[in-house]
């Protein structure tokens, strides 16, 4: 599974890893990560293609586009950011 | 022997004729020429001055005059530099520039077989002179079990990957971005990335353990210019865009044998500098 957006920030040095943070984003930033795994994954929905996705498959994969859609009822970009949908490997195919 | 038919000099050859190649100013070969009209009649001592400074040029080994005439000055400048006021913008995304790069980034995941333990290079211009700080990559799918990923800096050979200037890893078995901010030599001495700006060099990324899958952000390997000649021309459209070692390796290599490399479609980790 692949996240979407990641908030965590870290950085390493010679010794190991010196510190880890939250960045903050913004909506404009969730907004183009969600256009743009909408429009890859409008793909699946040409017929052909569909017709051959298992109902599992076309579940996870409304599921997975309703929850971009309702990303925006978050009250903060940060919020959204960190209850992004995870995409399922197969998604990368789009 | 002269040019045929030609006139004899009366001014090229004679002004100049004290003197060697080696010795022979430009401004002089402009004072032999600032006064001759550009007509017909005085073609044979055109040719003659043209010939004269192309030997000047030759012997010097001096070719810029003739580059910039002919047009070779055009230079296009890769992005270096943050352009918003006040933004965070400020990486140079090795992956994303002309003439190797492009600006589709989506995530792509190392295999997590066998298949996957090698080292996948591509090439990019460093859009700057720069002494690298930061190393910035994005982890977008975390390694199931113990895993470090491995990046590196090659130097150019004639096309394809040189020598190891400089090698990072970084655990990625947590999601996000990596900063990397520490570089080793092959000897595992502590280095420092230093690239100059228009040069060509190679990065290099892999994984330090066997079968282990992880995902990254990268450049979709099919809007991807190749990186190799290719065995045929009816190829698949996504063969070449990376190259990889053909033998298994969970290191980093200090340099590469050409038999040891083959192209490959994978999308290139998205690399950013500052």
């Amino acid at each position: 599974m692949h996240t979407l957006i990641s908030r965590t920030r870290e950085v390493w040095g010679a010794e190991g890893l010196i510190e880890s943070t939250q960045s903050d984003v913004t909506w404009d930033y969730v907004k183009a990560i969600r256009l743009e795994w909408l429009d890859r994954t409008d793909k699946f929905y040409v017929a052909d293609r569909w017709d051959l996705f298992s109902t599992s498959k076309k579940g996870k994969l409304n599921a997975f586009r309703q929850a971009l859609r309702d990303i925006t009822e978050h009250p903060d970009a940060n919020t959204a950011a960190d209850n992004m949908p995870l995409a399922e490997e197969w998604f990368m195919d789009a | 022997m002269s040019l045929p038919d030609a006139t004899r000099s009366d001014r090229v050859y004679p002004l100049l004729q004290n003197l060697d190649l080696e010795n022979l100013a430009f401004a002089t070969v402009q004072g032999v020429g600032n006064t001759l009209a550009i007509e017909e009649m005085n073609e044979d001592e055109l040719r003659r001055l043209v010939l004269v400074n192309l030997a000047r040029l030759t012997v010097s080994g001096e070719w810029n005059g003739l580059l910039t005439a002919g047009g070779g000055s055009f230079n296009p400048v890769l992005p270096n530099q943050a352009i918003e006021a006040g933004s965070a913008a400020d990486l140079a995304i090795l992956n994303g520039y002309p003439p190797w790069g492009n600006g589709n980034n989506a995530a792509t995941t190392l295999y997590g077989t066998s298949s996957g333990n090698k080292i996948y290079l591509y090439p990019f211009v460093a859009p700057s002179t720069i002494t690298v700080t930061n190393l910035e990559i994005s982890i977008t799918s975390a390694a199931a079990s113990t895993c470090s990923g491995l990046m590196a800096f090659y130097t150019d050979s004639n096309g394809a990957p040189g020598t190891l200037i400089g090698k990072t890893s970084v655990d990625v078995t947590s999601t996000g971005v990596k900063v990397l901010t520490a570089f080793l030599d092959s000897t595992g001495s502590s280095t420092t990335i230093d690239l100059t700006g228009g040069t060509q060099y190679w990065f290099g990324f892999g994984r330090d353990t066997d079968s282990v899958a992880y995902s990254y952000s990268g450049t979709n390997a099919y809007a991807r210019p190749m990186v190799s000649f290719a065995s045929a021309p009816n190829f698949s459209a996504n063969q070449y865009q990376v190259l990889r070692t053909i033998s298994s390796t969970l290191a980093i290599p200090a340099s590469f044998t050409m038999t040891d490399l083959e192209p490959h479609s994978l999308g290139c980790m998205t690399a950013g500098i500052n």
